[in-house]
């Protein structure tokens, strides 16, 4: 563990690219919060195209009804792990990138708190990986039971199931030491002047985020150490056959899982509330009760947990509880969204593709959050649970919220970090191709949802079958568009496009657009002051 | 829309670095030890069994805690009490940012908009 002190160069950046080795070891070896966070933006969209891959098998089996393709074990796996490496390997890695690189450049500080510790946070994440996708290839195949690794079935798997729970060990760990490093770095490194309420809303929502992290990853570690020993030392925490409860484990799973739920969308409405108001040359509107909502959201998600068990015989007390304390939630997340909205309320708003994407967060995700308010309705949710409308929430919400907002902070920033800027018509062509394909996708998922199909299962009755091959084909669709956003990536990377000015952004407030684009290897080594009382102000 | 931002100069106090890492450290053990506690308190508790055992695993983390906090106060109480300066008190970048070494160059460096 090392910490950075400030060196003192009197620049507010310098490119001397002598300091830094070249080729892999640089890569390897690497303690530069820019470096690091390129290779955990990286990661994290290998591992999109990854898990993408599995969810066009899960599709193509239900393209028609009937077993075409993979035999339902390998189905069931091609589920578990597509929720796993999304969750884990995918959007969380994302945020974190987007949070290496730029929270530092946010706050005015030189790197992040330890340097080392970011290195060894991101070297943690491939072996993780590998030991999700190898699990593949073991006896009896990888994890079958869903993402959320419900007992008696993950107490009962083979030693595919042991691999999972040792990457999630290691990703716990990964994510912790992420957390430390993001909070420290924040509490301690904001440049003079730089109070806490003049941070942009990123580096607020990322703060937020990390002490959810602090306090959930370990009781997830605990959960499946617990199932670890039940399935190899002899424990009976979650295995009925011993006396164990494995009702307990969807209590300790979704006390995480819940949250985690914040934790992936919390630096996503970060990235929004930095796009929307910079294209609608407007201050972010109510920043202070932006704040207060976030802080309120990651609160709320602590005591919300059950409503992902309305169905395990909770007794009524608990039921009402969990079911009012989760439409609580939707006061501020209303905050927030009417926030974006007031922020472009009379905004001379101009339609790039981060904007596009940010209109499009916003839109889906609010749709997505509405049918959560259904789902919280426990009678409701008796008839929905584990259809494919929960499906269809979660992907709205996941999906058109978290990616989205992602892709919109990419097209934000990639001006920044590359120093080219994206080609505009193919990041419009990405919004609009991915716009529509999603919605042809998980929106028939609501019909099938509601009229009973049951999600897990590869094969269904023939009434489901049009909206089905609907649905597949917009998955098709939605995943060949990303491959748009890899090439338009890539040509910024290799320097192909117009050069970047060091803002791009007429709007643009914050502290990464006083450097030059790309930002250079070293940054605010000696630290800016900051005069301004309010965080985009006029 | 623009903010002010001014460039400093001058060297930095190595004793204001040396403060700030061990800030950073304090911070950093501080939020280890709180997933630590959350990561063997899971455990214990469903080991040992049920809520009496939660509750005394959470108490006596909280108790554990603020014994640090209370007794790293006192400490520097007594540091106060024997003559040290009132930067005791500031936070690491606060106390580097007071260093007589430092100054503020604003006027030199210019103004850098947002």
């Amino acid at each position: 563990m090392s910490s950075i002190a400030h060196d003192h160069a009197p620049e507010l950046g310098h490119d001397d690219h002598a300091h830094h080795p070249s080729g892999i070891a640089r890569w390897l070896t690497t303690t530069n919060h820019k470096d690091i966070g390129t290779m955990y933006l990286w990661f994290s969209f290998a591992m999109f195209l990854v898990g993408g891959t599995m969810a066009m098998v899960i599709r193509a089996e239900l393209f028609q009804p009937g077993l075409q393709i993979v035999n339902p074990e390998f189905f069931n796996s091609m589920t578990t792990l597509h929720g796993l490496i999304m969750v884990f390997g995918a959007i969380m890695p994302a945020a974190v990138g987007f949070a290496n690189w730029m929270i530092p450049m946010m706050i005015g500080a030189p790197d992040m708190a330890f340097a080392r510790m970011n290195n060894w946070s991101f070297w943690l994440l491939p072996p993780a990986a590998i030991l999700l996708v190898t699990s593949l290839f073991v006896p009896g195949g990888a994890a079958a039971a869903g993402w959320t690794l419900y007992p008696p079935l993950t107490v009962q798997a083979g030693m595919g199931m042991d691999l999972t729970i040792f990457a999630v060990h290691i990703l716990g760990a990964s994510s912790i030491m992420g957390s430390i490093n993001i909070i420290t770095t924040i509490l301690n490194l904001r440049a003079p002047g730089m109070t806490l309420m003049r941070m942009p809303l990123f580096c607020w929502t990322w703060l937020i985020t990390a002490y959810l992290l602090i306090a959930v990853m370990p009781v997830l570690a605990g959960a499946v150490t617990m199932l670890l020993t039940d399935r190899h030392f002899g424990t009976s925490f979650f295995n009925a056959a011993g006396g164990g409860d494995p009702v307990l484990f969807q209590h300790i799973f979704w006390f995480f899982g819940h949250p985690e739920v914040y934790i992936i969308i919390l630096p996503a409405f970060g990235i929004v509330s930095q796009i929307i108001p910079t294209f609608s040359r407007k201050p972010l509107f109510g920043y202070a009760s932006m704040v207060y909502a976030t802080a309120g959201i990651a609160i709320l998600s602590f005591i919300v947990w059950a409503h992902h068990m309305f169905t395990t015989g909770l007794p009524t007390a608990g039921l009402l509880f969990y079911m009012y304390a989760t439409m609580l939630i939707a006061v501020p997340t209303g905050v927030k969204v009417f926030n974006w909205l007031a922020t472009m309320w009379r905004g001379a708003m101009t339609f790039e593709a981060p904007m596009l994407f940010a209109l499009g967060f916003l839109f889906l995700f609010t749709m997505g959050g509405f049918t959560g308010l259904v789902c919280a309705i426990m009678p409701v949710d008796v008839q929905l649970q584990d259809t494919y409308y929960v499906v269809a929430h979660f992907h709205y919400v996941m999906v058109a919220g978290t990616l989205f907002a992602f892709f919109g902070g990419a097209y934000y920033w990639i001006p920044k970090w590359s120093g080219t800027m994206y080609n505009e018509t193919l990041g419009k062509v990405h919004f609009w191709s991915s716009l529509i394909s999603f919605n042809v996708a998980f929106f028939p998922m609501h019909f099938l949802g509601l009229a009973g199909m049951p999600r897990r299962i590869p094969d269904y009755a023939q009434q489901f079958a049009d909206w089905n091959m609907v649905s597949s084909i917009g998955a098709f669709w939605f995943g060949a568009t990303q491959l748009l956003f890899l090439y338009s990536m890539i040509r910024c990377a290799a320097g192909i496009g117009p050069k970047a000015p060091a803002k791009p952004w007429e709007g643009a407030d914050t502290l990464e657009w006083t450097l030059p684009s790309p930002a250079p290897y070293h940054t605010f080594e000696t630290p800016p002051r900051i005069r301004h009382p309010v965080p985009g102000a006029h | 829309m623009r903010s002010d931002v001014s460039r400093w100069s001058a060297a930095p106090a190595a004793d204001g670095g040396q403060r700030l890492r061990a800030s950073n450290r304090r911070i950093a053990w501080t939020l280890a030890s709180i997933a630590a506690v959350f990561f063997a308190g899971i455990i214990a508790t469903r080991w040992a069994g049920g809520g009496p055992i939660a509750t005394g695993v959470m108490g006596a983390a909280v108790l554990l805690f603020l014994v640090v906090a209370i007794g790293r106060n006192l400490r520097r109480g007594d540091e106060r009490a024997r003559g040290s300066t009132g930067q005791m008190d500031a936070s690491p970048r606060e106390a580097a940012r007071a260093d007589p070494q430092r100054h503020d160059a604003s006027d030199a460096a210019g103004e850098v908009p947002r």
